[in-house]
């Protein structure tokens, strides 16, 4: 352990009961050291919620495995989860691994932000301790040569090429052919979306007719809609945030912007959301989007999430299933490497290979480059002010309504 | 083309309409007190909770609330004057800056705090179904916004010009020692101004409410947009500051048919650019009053 050794009271009542302890049996006596493990995550600020939705889905799985005995390999060590708040800044995600770290943890996870998750890692990477990445999507987190770091979640080109390939197949299903497609993303996160979008679309049949990049913080934007309107492509797909979601959907409502087959989020932070559907209630129905997700006909993940609720007293988010895989796959690690020694850990790591997980797709497995290859996104559907997963079939708890309704839905 | 020209002049009048509102607060405190309230933003989005709330849970209608918000906003402001402005008058610029800084910082984190980050919609059933007319949408609540903001705009520029509390505001904002002789309690003027520039954009925040997501970090939006509007309309004149608002918001809105649309925001600020280059005074008179 590279934890400092300084002498509090507590350790000192430790040591004092320790010595009391000398009497019982030598088993009893040599309860292995606590494995730290550090999680930095947004816990203040405007993404505090979703922050903590991720870190307790960390801390489930850990709990689970310390109330099942803990590592058996390593003589039943407990683990202990130190959460760390970055802020959404990536100056404060670095100094927060810097400190963990230093305190002595075997692993970090996180971050739920790209900029953020490029600096833990790198720290990480330069003390040679394994980052297990939780949520966050830019291809580039594993297209440095890291050794160090992992990624179970999709990334923007698995968001991008699998939802295009959907919705070809939801043609295919359907029978309709749908060839036109004009997008509206917002510009940071969503212009690196659209690159690839525009890469893979022609590969499915699509002919992307134009783009429109926005602001997420414009105050309005019906001249960007009115925009895609004027393109009549036979598809919008739909990237960006949370709030501006609310704002663009009612625009699209309000300018009756109804695409043959409809409006299809790729990666949305909104549409996916159940805000979403609280906010705008039937406005919402029969939207889609292809995103991360639970896998919904997996029993273990069903357990999962109730255990969640029943523990947090919230409601399980998406984001909440990258928090708990990646750590299963650290504590999975740790039986492997039967060692905290951070080169035994990062060979564990590497050599994962997980079925036993609730996100769709087989078992996680890394590339050279520590990206899970068969890391799966779904295309979800609201259906009855519920989202339910419409493809892949193998995971799908729901038949996809495609092409998706007009406005017309809104007097049913 | 042309609807859609036509979508963009409309939609980007409306929205300056708004701007108006939210820029006639500042520049009022401005004008009066020579401080730049960097809490307006936070002001604005305690306008839109207020009549959230209002509507959650007493069905309140946004438009009636807008008196609420309109009268609590001017109230604190008053309040935020008396407790905090007052004092740090006559301390250098950045430490008022600092200070309204710290309050939007306090109001935000607190909105954060209970009433969490989560964006919220207020939808108004009866408004709640835009016509199109010529292949051009028209926005209930959006027309609504724009009439009543355009309104309170002008009711206030009569106020400080034809009532005897209206002329003491504006003789302070000119000539402060001159006021003070003719035996005018600035004090009092100045919690006034700083209330009614509050009430200003705690009404704005209620009249985009029905249109727009709520959340604790809001305001900003519209007001960094209104400060180069008071810039543009030269600081501390109304007419100017309402003008200039039509003419950003109408800029914004054509500029996003033609460029890309997350570069509409560019064309404000070579505007804004422009204007401080060339007449730093403002586009319209010299201001003060």
């Amino acid at each position: 352990m590279r934890q400092p050794r300084t002498y509090t009271r507590r350790t000192l009542l430790q040591q004092a009961v320790g010595a009391m302890a000398l009497g019982v049996p030598a088993l009893l006596r040599a309860a292995p050291p606590e494995i730290l493990v550090g999680a930095i995550h947004p816990l203040t600020g405007p993404l505090a919620p979703d922050g903590h939705s991720v870190a307790n889905g960390c801390l489930l799985a850990i709990e689970q495995k310390n109330a099942a005995g803990g590592i058996q390999a390593l003589g039943g060590a407990k683990v202990r989860l130190i959460n760390a708040d970055h802020q959404f800044k990536p100056q404060v995600g670095a100094a927060e691994a810097e400190r963990l770290i230093r305190q002595g943890a075997v692993a970090l996870l996180g971050t739920f932000s790209s900029a953020v998750t490029m600096q833990t890692t790198q720290i990480a990477e330069r003390h040679g301790v394994p980052h297990l990445v939780t949520v966050a999507v830019a291809d580039e987190i594993t297209e440095r040569g890291f050794r160090y770091t992992f990624r179970v979640q999709p990334n923007a080109t698995h968001m991008a090429s699998q939802g295009v390939q959907y919705v070809r197949q939801l043609c295919t299903l359907k029978g309709v052919d749908f060839r036109t497609v004009a997008v509206l993303h917002e510009n940071t996160f969503g212009a690196a979306l659209y690159t690839r979008i525009a890469k893979f679309a022609p590969q499915h049949g699509f002919d992307i007719v134009g783009h429109i990049p926005y602001s997420a913080r414009a105050s309005d934007l019906t001249t960007e809609v009115s925009k895609i309107k004027a393109m009549d492509a036979d598809l919008i797909f739909d990237s960006g945030y949370l709030n501006d979601g609310l704002l663009k959907m009612r625009t699209y409502r309000d300018l009756r912007v109804e695409p043959r087959g409809g409006i299809i989020g790729i990666a949305n932070g909104c549409y996916s959301n159940p805000l979403f559907i609280k906010e705008l209630g039937r406005v919402s129905e029969y939207i889609m989007d292809a995103n991360y997700w639970h896998n919904p006909v997996s029993p273990f993940a069903r357990e999962v999430i109730q255990q969640y609720e029943a523990r947090f007293q919230a409601p399980f988010q998406s984001h909440t299933v990258w928090g708990y895989n990646a750590t299963l796959v650290l504590l999975d690690a740790l039986e492997r490497a039967a060692s905290t020694e951070p080169e035994k850990l990062r060979e564990a790591i590497a050599r994962t290979r997980l079925a036993r997980h609730i996100a769709p797709g087989g078992p996680i497995v890394f590339d050279d480059k520590g990206q899970n290859v068969n890391a799966t996104v779904t295309l979800q559907q609201i259906q009855n002010g519920a989202i339910r997963v419409v493809l892949p079939q193998a995971y799908a708890d729901a038949e996809p309504v495609f092409p998706i309704p007009g406005w017309d839905k809104l007097k049913g | 083309m042309g609807t859609l020209l036509l979508q963009a002049i409309l939609s980007g009048l409306l929205n300056g309409g708004v701007y108006a509102l939210v820029s006639v607060g500042l520049t009022l405190i401005f004008g009066v007190l020579g401080i730049i309230n960097f809490a307006h933003g936070a002001l604005m989005m305690l306008g839109m909770y207020v009549s959230y709330w209002l509507f959650v849970l007493y069905g309140v209608d946004p438009y009636v609330s807008l008196i609420a918000s309109a009268l609590g906003l001017f109230g604190l402001g008053v309040l935020l004057e008396r407790l905090l402005i007052t004092p740090v008058l006559e301390a250098p610029e950045h430490n008022q800056l600092l200070l309204t800084l710290g309050v939007a910082l306090v109001l935000e984190n607190l909105a954060l705090f209970l009433w969490s980050p989560d964006p919220r919609t207020l939808t108004v059933s009866y408004l709640d179904f835009a016509p199109m007319v010529g292949g051009v949408m028209l926005s209930p609540p959006r027309l609504i916004a724009f009439g009543v903001s355009v309104a309170l705009t002008v009711l206030l520029y009569a106020f400080l010009h034809r009532t005897d509390v209206g002329k003491a505001i504006r003789a302070v904002s000119q000539e402060r020692e001159g006021a003070l002789a003719v035996g005018i309690n600035i004090q009092r003027i100045y919690a006034l101004a700083f209330g009614i520039g509050c009430a200003c954009v705690g009404a704005a925040g209620t009249l985009v409410a029905p249109f727009y997501t709520i959340d604790p970090y809001v305001g900003g939006i519209f007001v960094i947009t209104a400060f180069v509007v008071v810039v543009l309309g030269g600081m501390g004149s109304y007419f100017g500051a309402l003008l200039a608002a039509l003419l950003v918001g109408l800029a914004e809105s054509v500029a996003a048919v033609f460029i890309p649309a997350a570069m509409k925001q560019i064309v404000i600020y070579v505007i804004f650019v422009l204007v401080l280059l060339l007449r730093p005074q403002g586009l319209f008179g010299p201001g003060r009053g």
